[in-house]
């Protein structure tokens, strides 16, 4: 092949990108198959990998931070947050933690009735950031117990029994987007005061120090 | 492992590999998510970026080859109307329905040194393959663009 062909070949192959929104789609499908165990085999590798990500999966639509989880330590990796997080009264964690618990048996991942704008996944990650060095909600996002009380499309809220955000139609503020980081957040500390998941890291440790490092 | 930036990171690249060689964009999608399903449930560890994405490359290949040999899952567009959905400009589609009509094996030895860079040795250990069998792939797929240069675009 001439320089130019090669080239040529290379221009044209550059030009070719996914599908917007496969990313996404592989993204959470990866979680929902390792966590609903569509991915299996027989080790115990992966049966410890498919239980952390089946705490996982619970928010992982839009939260990036959960990715850390997956494996040997805490999802919470800035002090700040866990400083805020130990701050939480220990009846609301063990309400989030129910409430996980409800989740994690009714479904494989949170829903949204819309997607996030570009510019909101842009200032999300932005504000991640911003959230894991202090910057913090000053209210809390707003739970509700049923879907039926979702009615107000200017309005952010957290349908406990569908596990779905309700986000508005404009534009989400940086307070709303904030308390969705720190809504995760409680969910992954609540999970993670549970003495199974504890004892689910401590073994996955254990797997991790056996495996082989890839030749 | 961060799965996110993992796939932010090598999807696109693995994408152009897996489309060429399956011709579908679900069963390529599938082949993607097979192989960082691996990746999460292996946990390798690799000694810098390349390694990472050779390791996903081989894996990502595998998952095409099982795709192949057992279970084509989703219908294969035709090669001209795929070409025009990966590509707009008209030079370029040629150039990747050129790509298409070549046997599987040759098209991801001809993505692999020709798009993503590597040399011969490198894509033998890629593809678990010898170099001889490397070196004849590209050769025939040298002669199959020259040939077709030559026709379209030489006259």
């Amino acid at each position: 092949m001439s320089e130019m062909n090669g080239g040529q070949l290379r221009h044209a192959m550059k030009q070719v990108h996914m599908k917007e929104n496969m990313q996404e789609e592989i993204i959470m499908n990866v979680r929902t198959q390792m966590a609903d165990g569509t991915y299996r085999r027989n080790s115990f590798k992966r049966n410890m990998v498919s239980a952390a990500a089946c705490l996982l999966v619970i928010g992982t639509v839009s939260i990036p931070a959960y990715a850390g989880y997956l494996g040997l330590r805490s999802a919470i990796t800035s002090d700040k947050v866990m400083a805020r997080m130990q701050e939480v009264p220990e009846a609301e964690v063990q309400d989030i933690y129910n409430m996980v618990q409800y989740e994690q048996r009714s479904f494989h991942a949170d829903q949204f009735n819309r997607e996030y704008t570009k510019e909101e996944e842009s200032r999300k990650e932005a504000l991640r950031k911003e959230y894991e060095n202090g910057r913090f909600p000053e209210g809390t996002l707003t739970l509700v117990e049923n879907a039926g009380q979702a009615v107000d499309s200017d309005q952010l809220v957290y349908a406990r029994d569908t596990g779905c955000f309700y986000l508005p139609e404009r534009a989400l503020t940086d307070e709303e987007l904030l308390q969705i980081l720190d809504f995760n957040s409680k969910r992954d500390f609540a999970l993670e005061q549970n003495p199974d998941v504890q004892q689910q890291r401590q073994e996955a440790w254990e797997e991790a120090n056996d495996s082989d490092t890839l030749r | 492992m961060d799965l996110e930036a993992a796939v932010r990171k090598h999807s696109e690249m693995l994408y152009r590999i897996c489309i060429v060689i399956l011709g579908s964009e679900q069963d390529t999608q599938d082949a993607i998510q097979e192989t960082f399903c691996k990746y999460l449930e292996k946990k390798p560890k690799f000694v810098d970026s390349e390694h990472e994405k050779a390791w996903l490359i081989k894996v990502a290949t595998n998952h095409c080859r099982d795709i192949q040999r057992f279970r084509f899952r989703h219908p294969k567009v035709p090669i001209e109307e795929l070409a025009g959905t990966l590509v707009s400009r008209q030079e370029d589609r040629e150039a990747v329905r050129e790509l298409l009509q070549m046997p599987p094996k040759q098209r991801a030895v001809m993505v692999l040194h020709y798009v993503e860079g590597y040399q011969i040795k490198e894509i033998a250990g890629i593809l678990g393959i010898t170099e001889h069998a490397v070196k004849k792939r590209l050769q025939r797929g040298r002669e199959q663009f020259r040939t077709t240069w030559k026709e379209e675009y030489c006259r």
